[in-house]
């Protein structure tokens, strides 16, 4: 097999795993702040794309607009669902909340997707591109869509880097994650930040899906499958690190454009048999040691 | 109706309820109204099985539509046998469940694993395509159909060579790696055996491709047939939709299926369906036999849908030994559409078998058939 074709269906899975890392980058934002893990995340990820379809389609935004409008329209979801969670749960003091949190989120999602799927008849939706055309490299074919949505997936996780080492905010949400006691000593509040924190986590995975779904389209459940392969990056990359989502996501990414490549109907098994290895001989995942949280 | 496949599932519904109207306007069957009570089959084998115990131990149901899909079909096949339920399915294809004991209760109306291999062949047949790939989501039918087209081709006299064969998760959406060796590979056809999204998803990422798109692929037992569909991968890829097929499971029967569609228009608001003929004409089929057989003893049932001999808007319905429709010319046979764009809008236009075609499949590049 000649090596340009490797290198290009490589490519073609860095491409992918960018925009799962995104995703996975959320989930983890959540756990390191909240200490749970949002059950509800894969749904927030279709409602990124049901979002651009209403924006775009119904409402009649320019497709950048929507996605904009989508992104920030999630967050500010994100943290209304905070507030309306009792302030006991915001944050898991114990393994018990944790579950409770995590029940929680499940029921939301199963509620969302029934709710969706009554408005819609369960069907797919055309989800309106940034950008339509494709360029092919060694038969492997990269569509503008994509190339943009790992640009700016690319982008997003250098600015949310950024925002998380150098705002004020940003530090306040990892003194959180890393130490709550002494963060709230210092005077860090911890309602605002687990708000704060599991909006951008949810505009995170909204942003996967407005950039996803016109690839693959989106319906009322789309959001389970997505949801566990983000548990399966945050897993391999480390639970609570930045680096490891995207680690993960690439890793993912990469691992399942060449398995289904060469051996597409065991590309799961053989993808999440690789990972349970890699969480036997690691279990924090691979960055999970080695960075601090975020 | 739940889930993502509830317009499909409410399809079936509405074509049975079309049967059972007209059956009760003409007086019944025995002399006795029928009536449709209904279950959701839900997400889970569990819930279909839940919902087949409420219909045969609550409701005394003696008949049954259904379920819909395979795996539902095969967890429920074992209860309903033990209460000689008799039930007709028509939406699952696979074969391999009609067999004994089992199948001595079970029925099959719609669509069939010979017959979506069929739509195959007839389509490789069609674009003289010397070489092919097959592609399917890894479920028990696409290896069924898989197994059953390479037994056809020698049978209709088919000269064409797989090239190679692979399966994906029925969770896969990305299919960049697929589609990159159909690239490589450059077969003269692409068959494709997905159900659901999962085609649309592969069709769109297809069309995209620059080096795959022009090459003609059959797409079986896909969304795509509805108008939405087919205008969103023109949407995602303009022109792109050119070189694609469909592969119906349903027959078209000139002047029945119209009529049978003129009446869905009118009731329900859609004039096209793989789903509704089916059911209607399993009630009517059921109601055959039931008024054949005298009695709703479904023993006496079971065998008086033996001489079954049905043409209605879902095709020509005679059962071999293992309940399932002969297929072949005359029989059910399915029907292939080519997917025409004509001044930006969509078309699909009937292409076989030759005796219902109302359109010669031609190449888009040279806008002659192929040779």
């Amino acid at each position: 097999m000649p090596t340009a074709f490797i290198f290009s269906l490589a490519l073609s899975g860095l491409e992918y795993g960018l925009i799962l890392g995104l995703m996975a980058a959320g989930l983890s934002l959540i756990y390191g702040v909240m200490g749970n893990v949002n059950t509800a995340h894969g749904t927030f990820y279709m409602l990124g794309g049901f979002l651009l379809f209403l924006f775009s389609v119904a409402l009649g935004l320019p497709v950048p607009a929507a996605i904009a409008v989508a992104v920030i329209a999630s967050f500010a979801l994100g943290m209304a669902v905070i507030f309306v969670l009792p302030a006991n749960l915001r944050i898991a003091a114990s393994a018990d909340d944790a579950n409770l949190i995590m029940i929680a989120m499940l029921m939301l999602a199963i509620a969302v997707e029934y709710l969706l799927d009554m408005l819609t008849g369960g069907t797919t939706l055309p989800v309106p591109s940034l950008a339509v055309g494709a360029i092919a490299i060694s038969h492997v074919a990269f569509t503008y869509q994509g190339i943009i949505a790992a640009v700016i997936s690319a982008a997003v996780y250098a600015a949310l880097a950024a925002f998380l080492r150098c705002s004020r905010i940003g530090k306040a949400i990892r003194a959180y994650a890393q130490n709550r006691e002494l963060a709230e000593a210092l005077g860090v509040e911890g309602s605002r930040v687990v708000a704060l924190a599991f909006g951008i986590g949810v505009a995170l995975a909204a942003l996967s899906g407005v950039l996803l779904t016109p690839i693959y389209g989106v319906n009322s459940s789309s959001g389970w499958d997505m949801l566990v392969i983000a548990f399966v990056i945050v897993t391999l990359g480390g639970l609570g690190s930045l680096y490891g989502s995207l680690m993960g996501g690439v890793i993912y990414g990469i691992g399942y454009s060449l398995l289904s490549y060469y051996v597409p109907n065991y590309t799961y098994i053989i993808l999440l048999a690789a990972i349970y290895v890699i969480i036997i001989l690691k279990p924090t995942g691979i960055m999970g040691e080695i960075v601090e949280k975020f | 109706m739940s889930g993502s496949y509830a317009p499909s599932g409410e399809q079936v519904l509405q074509g049975a309820e079309l049967a059972v109207a007209q059956i009760n306007s003409q007086g019944g069957v025995l002399g006795h109204p029928l009536k449709i009570v209904s279950q959701d089959e839900g997400p889970t084998t569990s819930t279909a099985i839940q919902a087949a115990q409420i219909l045969v131990t609550q409701d005394h149901v003696q008949f049954l539509i259904g379920p819909y899909w395979s795996g539902d079909v095969a967890a429920v096949m074992p209860f309903l046998y033990q209460h000689k339920v008799l039930e007709v399915l028509t939406v699952s294809a696979v074969d391999s469940f009609m067999t004994p004991p089992y199948n001595a209760y079970t029925f099959r109306v719609g669509e069939d694993d010979h017959q979506n291999a069929l739509l195959g062949v007839a389509f490789l047949n069609m674009t003289h395509a010397g070489t092919f790939v097959y592609l399917g989501e890894d479920y028990l039918w696409t290896h069924e159909v898989y197994n059953f087209t390479l037994q056809m081709l020698p049978q209709y006299g088919v000269n064409s060579t797989l090239l190679w064969a692979a399966y994906y998760p029925g969770t896969a959406t990305d299919y960049s790696s697929a589609i990159a060796r159909i690239a490589a590979t450059h077969p003269g056809a692409v068959l494709v055996y997905m159900s659901g999204e999962n085609s649309v998803d592969f069709i769109k990422q297809y069309v995209s491709n620059p080096a795959t798109r022009n090459i003609p692929v059959l797409l079986v037992d896909t969304p795509l047939i509805l108008p939405s569909y087919a205008q969103s991968v023109q949407a995602a890829v303009p022109g792109g939709i050119n070189y694609v097929f469909i592969g119906a499971p349903s027959d078209y029967v000139p002047g029945v299926t119209d009529k049978f569609f003129a009446l869905t228009q009118e009731e329900y608001g859609y004039s096209s369906s793989i789903f509704a003929p089916d059911a209607y004409d399993a009630v009517m089929i059921l109601a055959g036999a039931i008024q054949g057989a005298g009695t709703t003893n479904t023993t006496a049932v079971a065998r008086a849908m033996m001489a079954t001999d049905y043409t209605g808007p879902g095709g020509h319905v005679v059962f071999t030994p293992q309940h399932t429709p002969v297929v072949g010319y005359g029989y059910k046979t399915g029907t292939v559409y080519q997917v025409v764009i004509r001044n930006g809008a969509i078309y699909d236009e009937r292409v076989w078998p030759p005796y219902v075609a109302n359109f010669t499949a031609v190449n888009p590049a040279t806008g002659q058939p192929y040779r």
